[in-house]
């Protein structure tokens, strides 16, 4: 598999943040700031393994993002984890029926965020 | 509007910001006297519900060192800091049935920033840190429908910042 993996959030900080604590443990990173270069970057790049998504961002959502990325039925297996400041448990379920596969709240610990991806793209 | 309510909002702002910071290991503490900082950058970021309205404006004189961080994106982290802000109050109201739409923030350079005229839904918490000041401003506009008290739900309560939940 595909160590690739995409990190969708309107903060070019959080991106950066989490784009080095993937590198560093050995995964390749690429980036997009909304929810619609976010699904524009899934359908032109098949190697993706994982998603890391911000849930508020303009243009389009996180969680409309894992809507239409799962409305394609090829990326059904592809492993999609929330990163946001949101905790709100209306938001996490709608994050599950969407297809989601983890929801992590912000700040993150890099450890947590590397293990989470490892388990995911394993 | 409510006083009791206007006291427990800024009392949860004010938790809110001393843990997000302490997530960052940079310990704030409260300071009484409002005189002049030295803030520089500043996070502006709304919310709205039928009866809580408003903004929070988050004014730092250097955003605290987290990792990957470069000088050249302190403006777009100070925007983050202020949604990262209002997502820990927003997660603190859950627990009274409250629920917040959030806006998405915007960064600016800027010194001095004051109210431009005190109201009674106005705010300011001043903090003083190893990493510099920092300073909240809220503007709050409280419903008088509003009814702050703690549901016992536990469907209400937020997953705790930092907490990963695998599906």
């Amino acid at each position: 598999m595909s160590n690739k993996i995409l990190i969708v959030d309107d903060s070019a900080t959080v991106r950066q943040q989490v784009g080095l604590a993937l590198q560093q443990a050995g995964f390749e990173t690429v980036e997009a700031n909304d929810g619609v270069q976010g699904l524009e970057a899934v359908q032109a790049d098949a190697s993706i393994a994982a998603v890391i998504c911000d849930v508020n961002m303009p243009r389009m959502n996180g969680l409309d993002m894992v809507r239409a990325v799962k409305a394609q039925g090829r990326f059904a297996d592809l492993p999609i984890v929330m990163l946001t400041t949101e905790g709100q448990p209306s938001l996490i379920r709608e994050a599950r029926e969407a297809g989601a596969k983890g929801w992590i709240i912000k700040p993150f610990k890099a450890v947590q965020l590397v293990a989470a991806v490892q388990k995911l793209t394993a | 509007m409510s006083k009791e309510n206007q006291i427990l909002l800024r009392q949860l702002c004010e938790e809110s910001c001393v843990e997000l910071f302490g997530a960052y290991e940079v310990e704030l503490e409260l300071q009484t006297s409002t005189q002049k900082d030295n803030c520089e950058l500043v996070g502006f970021i709304g919310f709205t519900n039928p009866e809580l309205r408003g903004a929070f404006a988050l004014a730092i004189e250097r955003p605290p060192v987290a990792m990957g961080i470069e000088a050249s994106s302190a403006s777009d982290w100070v925007g983050e800091l202020s949604n990262q802000l209002l997502g820990r109050f927003k997660n603190k109201l859950l627990a009274y049935g409250v629920v917040l739409e959030m806006s998405t923030p915007i960064a600016m350079a800027g010194r001095e920033i004051s109210w431009v005229s005190e109201f009674s839904h106005h705010n300011t918490l001043h903090f003083g840190s190893s990493n510099g000041a920092v300073v909240i401003y809220m503007d709050m506009e409280i419903s008088s429908e509003l009814e702050l008290e703690l549901t016992g739900e536990t469907d209400n309560e937020a997953i705790l910042e930092g907490e990963l939940l695998f599906f």
